[in-house]
């Protein structure tokens, strides 16, 4: 029965001249069409124009339409069937995606990396988060050995570090003696009941010895040396946490990146209040911070307006806090609250009223580095959770006479009531994404902020079914929950995005997890899904750690400006749109939701990414055709390489944009904005991540008239 | 001349006086978070609040650690945070608290 399809399909595709992927052919062989089963398979099928009539003609939804291109959703014994009308020509299957965290990490092109040989082993990868279960293999080196320097439980102990008046320090030795005793935690007694520590940690670092291959698991950073800080999750103790990592980094001359997953919605969001100064002040030249965006992207939890009045209402539900702040110059007299059954009226600047559990603060403009008056309300009575709160601005005044007066607002969780301020949200995002929902701790200028992307829509789990993440988008296409950009006084975050749903990393054996949310066999005991900007801070961190592996004296900036000039789009179908996702399809222009885009460490690592060779001096400016061309995994030749060279040369030293636009003219990415010096240059360029077909590559050179554009076809 | 003299020295101690009390004084901005702290929780002598401390000038607590430039963290009792609200050096006092930003998945 098997042979006789595959025979069939074999024989249809040779008589009427069509390919059909070998990955289906080899699907239909072990799996579906053996077992007859109507499963449903979804397929990328190229045609020619009657394509459309002919799949509606014998009932095939088709499900998206690029140029020549359609995806189709059938059941799969109906292949066959589509593989006999006359207008397909080419059928693709593409394998699902592996049970894998790298599918989100291997996406930022951590391979250029390794290929050259860093691996994280020079660097420090600090976590401060639940802890971590240091028993986990991700953790251990080949011989059974950990990776961990030192762990800072804070939450516990009276063995200090030194130079610390709290928690319990254990020391890499002491966490050997602990995996070699037999007597697990009778000498390190720091557990992971949360499990969310010890996830991140794997993303970020993890390598896995005893699953194989290998690297199915790998976090970022396979070879650093990992600090923990299992935290209170007081602000002032992460600082110290942060604090404690860069110190044992310096004193081991090693850069160090730290991951934060974690903040609040409590501060002024600019970057200007105490705890994000402090932590800014804590990161320079091989100390960098990376924190998660948060997870607000679809709450509503801030306000705003700017019109000039002389009061304004802001509504809202039941929160632990509410702040509210006032554009720098203008003036507000006082606030009041008021519910169904009560009041606090008139609190005046620098005043506190409250009735029971309900407190309201009014603090006067001197009290913040941002010269806003700021309001605070905050409720610690259950009893008041079903109630609806007024808070009302009293006498405002345009003071500073710009003809605004600016006044965001920011719930604990999300409770501001519709509508949603005065805020149009703009025409590139759909609802439910949020503009200004960032954490507060993410708009410090310091630090490197990541938003999450979708990098799994879909997974297969230990009780043996295939769970879907409910209101996903398209895979590349931010997740419903990454708090939105830019920051209140309009900064440019979050930086960058990482994948971010549905992680895939280690799990703490002290934590519990529903079985839906576990592996199946043989991961289940040792790794667990987890999804949040949590799960994408550290996906980048790993990232970076290599980027530091090379650069040890990079700092904030110089990352940030790697990230920003190399950053990659998120879809191969880049420019897909559906009700709730927009792919990134422009890298290296920075928006609100997607930062600057993901990472891309190929031109870090690569390299032949530019071959300065001054010892030539070309007499032209000169563009040549990219080689191989075609190229990609079908291209002939191309020994299943994704990869082309680009050449250039350059007559004189000048500012350089090499870019690549897909057949409809769309940006793709800019692969070089630089000044370079006179010369000849290779420019691989890797196209794994793009659709088969016709593709431009423009060469401008600033400094003459110099534009010349070739093409380029991926066939894979 | 001797009432000229005796305005004069009116006139000196005059501006001892007016200016005692404001020469020094910098208010010092308490986190609303702490004033709670103060007004609820810390029911104990013995029970310590974590703060971040921004000050004017150098201080030097026992239980304050300097973090960097002009911030300070440490863990305080009642008695220690009024003793720094006393301290005209000290310009802020703050605490908050984070939350995990990990999110509750929902699969079908």
């Amino acid at each position: 029965m098997i042979k006789s399809i595959l025979l069939l399909l074999a024989g249809i595709s040779f008589l009427l001249g069509q390919t059909i992927d070998p990955y289906l052919q080899h699907f239909s062989q072990q799996t579906q069409l053996n077992k007859g089963r109507a499963v449903q398979i979804r397929l990328l099928v190229k045609g020619d124009p009657n394509l459309d009539h002919d799949l509606q003609k014998a009932g095939f939804r088709i499900q998206s339409t690029m140029g020549s291109y359609r995806t189709v959703s059938l059941p799969a014994n109906r292949i066959e069937e589509l593989a006999r009308l006359s207008s397909v020509k080419r059928i693709s299957f593409t394998p699902p995606a592996r049970l894998l965290n790298s599918a989100a990490v291997s996406y930022q092109n951590v391979q250029y990396a390794y290929n050259k040989g860093y691996t994280g082993s020079h660097v420090i990868v600090g976590i401060v988060d639940t802890g971590i279960d240091f028993y986990h293999p991700a953790f251990r080196k080949q011989n059974g050995d950990t990776r961990i320097l030192d762990i800072w439980d804070q939450t516990q102990g009276t063995a200090h570090p030194d130079g610390y008046s709290y928690g319990t320090e254990y020391t890499e030795a002491q966490i050997n003696q602990d995996l070699q005793s037999g007597s697990p935690y009778s000498i390190v007694k720091q557990h992971d009941t949360q499990g969310h520590g010890t996830h991140v940690a794997g993303s970020a670092a993890g390598r896995d010895f005893t699953i194989s291959p290998q690297d199915t698991l790998d976090g970022g950073a396979i070879e650093a040396n990992i600090i923990i800080v299992k935290t209170t999750l007081n602000t002032p103790d992460i600082l110290d946490g942060v604090d404690y990592i860069f110190k044992k980094a310096a004193a081991l001359g090693k850069p160090c990146v730290v991951n934060l997953s974690l903040g609040s919605q409590y501060g002024p969001h600019d970057g200007t209040d105490d705890d994000t100064q402090a932590m800014d002040a804590l990161t320079g030249a091989g100390k960098i911070v990376v924190r998660s965006a948060g997870n607000e992207g679809s709450s509503s939890i801030h306000y705003l307006k700017t019109s000039v009045t002389s009061s304004d209402q802001i509504q809202f539900g039941y929160t632990d806090y509410f702040t509210v702040w006032i554009e720098s110059g203008d003036l507000v007299s006082s606030i009041s609250l008021s519910w169904d059954n009560g009041s606090i009226d008139n609190v005046p600047i620098n005043g506190h009223k409250n009735l029971g559990k309900i407190d309201v603060y009014l603090q006067s403009a001197s009290a913040s580095d941002n010269h806003e008056i700021a309001g605070y309300v905050f409720m610690d009575d259950t009893t008041y959770q079903n109630k609806t709160f007024t808070l009302t601005l009293n006498s405002l005044q345009n003071a500073n006479n710009n003809k605004t007066i600016i006044r965001h607002a920011w719930c604990a969780s999300s409770t501001i009531s519709a509508p949603y301020g005065g805020f149009s949200q703009g025409t590139a995002y759909a609802n439910p994404f949020y503009p200004y929902t960032l954490a507060n701790g993410a708009c410090g200028t310091e630090a490197i902020t990541v938003g999450a992307f979708i990098s799994r829509e879909s997974w297969p789990a230990s009780d043996g079914k295939t769970y879907h993440y409910v209101n996903a988008g398209k895979r590349g296409g931010i997740a419903s929950f990454s708090s939105i950009g830019p920051t209140a006084d309009n900064g440019k975050k979050p930086d960058i995005i990482a994948g971010g749903s549905i992680i895939l990393s280690a799990r703490s054996k002290d934590a519990s997890f529903s079985t839906s949310f576990l592996p199946p066999s043989p991961y289940t005991e040792h790794y667990a899904y987890m999804q949040g900007t949590s799960m994408a801070a550290p996906v980048a961190t790993g990232a970076i750690a290599l980027l530091l592996d090379k650069n040890p004296d990079w700092t904030p900036a110089d990352v940030k400006d790697y990230l920003f000039h190399h950053a990659q789009g998120t879809h191969p179908d880049a420019g897909v749109t559906t009700d709730q996702t927009k792919v990134k399809d422009d890298p290296n222009t920075w928006d609100r939701v997607f930062g600057y885009g993901a990472i891309d460490l190929t031109a870090a690592f690569d390299a032949q990414a530019i071959d300065e060779g001054t010892s030539q001096h070309p007499a032209r400016f000169t563009l040549m055709q990219n080689y191989p061309n075609p190229f990609g995994q079908n291209a002939p030749g191309s020994g299943n390489n994704s990869t082309t060279i680009i050449r250039y040369t350059l007559r004189e030293n000048s500012r350089v944009e090499l870019t690549i636009y897909n057949a409809l003219g769309q940006l793709v990415k800019k692969l070089i904005n630089a000044k370079q010096l006179r010369g000849s240059y290779r420019v691989p360029f890797n196209a794994h991540n793009l659709a088969s077909g016709l593709y431009y590559y423009r060469l401008k050179v600033g400094s003459s008239d110099f534009v010349q554009t070739r093409k380029m076809i991926i066939l894979h | 001349m001797k009432k000229i003299f005796l305005f004069l020295i009116s006139l000196f101690l005059f501006a001892c006086v007016s200016t005692q009390g404001t020469s020094t004084h910098r208010e010092v901005y308490i986190d609303p978070n702490v004033n709670l702290w103060m007004a609820r929780q810390a029911t104990g002598q013995d029970e310590q609040l974590s703060v971040l401390i921004k000050t004017a000038e150098p201080v030097h607590y026992p239980f304050l650690r300097k973090l960097n430039g002009s911030f300070y963290s440490g863990r305080i009792t009642r008695r220690q945070l009024r003793k720094l609200i006393k301290d005209s050096r000290i310009l802020r006092i703050r605490s908050s608290k984070a939350i995990l930003h990990n999110i509750k998945m929902k699969n079908k």
